[in-house]
């Protein structure tokens, strides 16, 4: 079943077309990433998403209905912007975000204090926002989403601003929605994260999807054979090798892309001529580097011709 | 109404409520506005310690002597009266005073006509019996009232003699029963009443400060949304239009709640205070209030809160911080201040074609409309009217200041425009 799905969904504002005819559906229990370079039309599709605003064109449809505005008590939204009642005490915050969710006023304090617990925020709940630091005020942020236990999750850039630890709390706190069959929608700027987390991705640009499915079935159809080397001694040699191209380049290991039907075995014992070879293993291309290619980035890294 | 609508009016609502600078307000706002009626009565008092004089034309030859008598009985210092003797031409003694006033060398002219003293054998008010006082500055009460005290006493204590009553009779009564008090009307102010002059001018202040402050209250309450970003998070769980409703309405009950409390405690105040303030001005302060007033009061308060608040969360929608607002904001705070500057001028000849006007133009009525109901009740059409333009307008406030709403409150970083906001009209 698909808890969200779009069909050649348009916006336009004025004459500059944000979102061009998308499509992409997003399964029930997954974590499904939107990519896509700033400006390419991902905040655009999640405002229509929260009913935030309505398509010019296309239909979308959440949990397997025509959406509507009661969509939105189901759905947890936490933008890249972060943004909370500066004034308002943790509590009220809370429990009127929560309210507007369409929460009762009883299951919206009970569960505040489950997450003030959790989130260690207890002893807070009668200061005002302002008055909390920016680590606390980005769990705040996260408990708003969260609160009133939405079946879909929209969570734009879910990491940024967080200390290593927060950030690995909010990492699990989505591990364990998911288990709890909760369904994602990430959209974020870390690759890592995404290759982690993500099962399956859309990457749209100029407000076109460029690329789509499952992250597994992405990296196997883009045909790339990629090569993790790693060694000990001067990377000179790898400019020596051919029918290569370099895609990632450190002191004692490097990621290469080697042209189709290369002769791995001649590779091998050319390299090892010149340094100590320790690893040489075909890899998954990494979503980063399918990323610039769909995008039509020039690499940063010099390039041979295959 | 959706339940979001509620939810948004009881959360502003209690915010409202709850905030310190809210309850300090709604006790010493009385005491502000005391002190606004009072520093100009203070003023009058200081600035009276310099002599005045008025030329007084008795056109009876015995009213003055009595009258000047009695002022100084009175103990009404900083006025002078001197006697003008006219001869033939009493016209052009006339000119000549009022050339002495327009020079600033007079202070004004009082004029006793001959039939002052006639029989009183009619209960209708006779215009060629009433004296006339010119001044300089018909604002100024102090004066008018003194002048008005010494006549008063003077004609009475005349008349009782003519009828060869004892004269001292008049002091006793006045002393034990409230005083039937002749009217002594400037040519300029026929009708005003003291009573319902302040009355109105209370009112028109009322619903200004009301208007502009919790109007201004929202337009803050838009902005703080935008500026923190927290917009996002609540339209994607709430729609903006239920948003506006319900933020205009729960500051809009806050907003009456104040007001009630001000009506409760400035009503006792009154009570106690309008008959000292009676005494001390020596009558003429009649205040007769219906409970109609108290509707049509509500009623105007609500429209005009309505209309301007939206107003306000169109602008504040427009804007990222407060800085911004400033200037696009102007018009509207314009559009509360005319109808308060021209107050004064349309409680003084309600009927007037121009105050008929301006009291129907709905962004005007409620300050000025509940100021002629309050000095001179206008015909009920008028006042229907003023309500269906009002909501009329209402409608069509609420349709653009929607759509301002809507699509302004997720837009940053463009300056405000006309042409900008002509483009979000047509997004939404």
């Amino acid at each position: 079943m698909h808890i969200a799905e779009l069909n050649h969904v348009t916006k336009r504002y004025d004459k500059q077309v944000a979102v061009d005819r998308v499509s992409f559906s997003v399964r029930a229990g997954s974590i499904f990433g939107l990519l896509g370079p700033n400006g390419a039309g991902k905040t655009s599709t999640i405002r229509m998403l929260t009913s935030i605003t309505l398509p010019d064109e296309g239909t979308i449809a959440l949990f397997g209905e025509p959406i509507r505005a009661e969509h939105q008590n189901r759905t947890g939204y936490m933008p890249e912007e972060r943004g909370l009642y500066r004034k308002l005490g943790v509590r009220v915050q809370l429990e009127y975000l929560g309210k507007l969710k369409g929460m009762t006023s009883d299951a919206a304090r009970k569960a505040v204090d489950y997450w003030l617990d959790r989130f260690e925020l207890r002893s807070w709940e009668k200061k005002k926002t302002n008055e909390l630091s920016k680590g606390m005020q980005q769990k705040l942020q996260f408990i708003t989403t969260v609160l009133h236990d939405p079946e879909l999750l929209i969570l734009d850039e879910p990491l940024s601003g967080l200390d290593p630890i927060n950030a690995e709390l909010i990492n699990q706190t989505i591990s364990e929605l998911k288990a709890q069959g909760k369904t994602i929608i990430l959209s974020t700027h870390r690759m890592e994260q995404v290759e982690q987390v993500c099962d399956d991705i859309v990457l749209v640009n100029k407000g076109r999807v460029v690329l789509e499915g499952s992250l597994r079935e992405i990296k196997r159809r883009s045909g790339k054979n990629m090569i993790a080397l790693g060694f000990e001694g001067n990377a000179e040699f790898l400019r020596t090798l051919s029918d290569i191209r370099i895609v990632e380049e450190h002191p004692n290991s490097a990621l290469i892309e080697v042209a189709a039907g290369a002769d791995l075995r001649s590779m091998i014992s050319q390299i090892n001529s010149q340094v100590e070879l320790v690893k040489f293993e075909r890899v998954e291309p990494p979503l980063k580097e399918l990323f610039l290619e769909a995008v039509g980035q020039s690499f940063a890294t010099p390039t041979v011709t295959l | 109404m959706t339940k979001k609508v509620l939810i948004v009016l009881k959360h502003e609502f209690m915010q409202k409520v709850k905030a310190k600078s809210y309850q300090i307000l709604t006790l010493i706002g009385p005491i502000l506005l005391a002190l606004i009626f009072a520093i100009p009565i203070l003023f009058g008092t200081l600035t009276s310690h310099d002599t005045r004089t008025i030329a007084v034309i008795d056109e009876t030859h015995q009213l003055f002597a009595p009258m000047s008598s009695a002022h100084d009985n009175a103990g009404r210092s900083g006025v002078e009266l001197s006697e003008v003797h006219t001869g033939a031409n009493e016209a052009a003694t006339i000119d000549s005073l009022k050339k002495l006033v327009l020079a600033k060398s007079l202070n004004g002219y009082f004029i006793i006509p001959a039939a002052a003293l006639a029989n009183d054998t009619s209960t209708q008010r006779d215009t060629t019996r009433i004296a006339t006082l010119h001044l300089s500055n018909a604002n100024d009460m102090s004066l008018q009232e003194k002048i008005k005290g010494s006549y008063s006493t003077a004609l009475t204590t005349l008349k009782l003699r003519t009828l060869g009553y004892d004269p001292t009779l008049f002091q006793r009564i006045q002393k034990s029963a409230s005083i039937e008090t002749f009217k002594v009307d400037t040519k300029s102010d026929a009708k005003a009443n003291a009573g319902s002059f302040v009355l109105a001018y209370v009112s028109g202040f009322f619903l200004y400060m009301a208007m502009l402050l919790y109007g201004m209250a929202i337009m803050r309450s838009v902005i703080e949304e935008k500026s923190s970003r927290v917009m996002e998070i609540v339209v994607s769980s709430i729609d903006p239009y239920d948003l506006l409703v319900g933020k205009v309405l729960g500051v809009g009950l806050a907003g009456l709640l104040q007001m009630s409390v001000w009506a409760i405690i400035m009503g006792l105040a009154a009570t106690v205070g309008v008959s000292q303030i009676s005494s001390m001005t020596g009558g003429g302060l009649e205040m007769h209030v219906s409970p109609f007033v108290f509707v049509y009061f509500i009623l105007y308060f609500g429209f005009g809160y309505l209309l301007y608040a939206t107003l306000y969360a169109a602008v504040g929608a427009t804007a990222e911080q407060e800085s911004d607002v400033q200037q696009i904001s102007m018009p509207i705070t314009f559009l509360i201040v005319i109808p308060f500057l021209t107050l004064t001028t349309v409680i003084q000849s309600p009927s007037s074609p121009l105050s008929i006007v301006l009291s129907l133009i709905p962004f005007f009525s409620p300050i000025l409309m509940m100021g002629r109901i309050l000095s001179e009740t206008p015909p009920l059409w008028e006042i229907l009217l003023s309500f269906v333009l009002m909501a009329l307008t209402f409608m069509g406030v609420l349709w653009l200041a929607a759509r301002i709403y809507r699509v302004g409150i997720l837009m940053y970083g463009k300056r405000f425009s006309l042409s900008e906001v002509v483009k979000w009209l047509k997004y939404s």
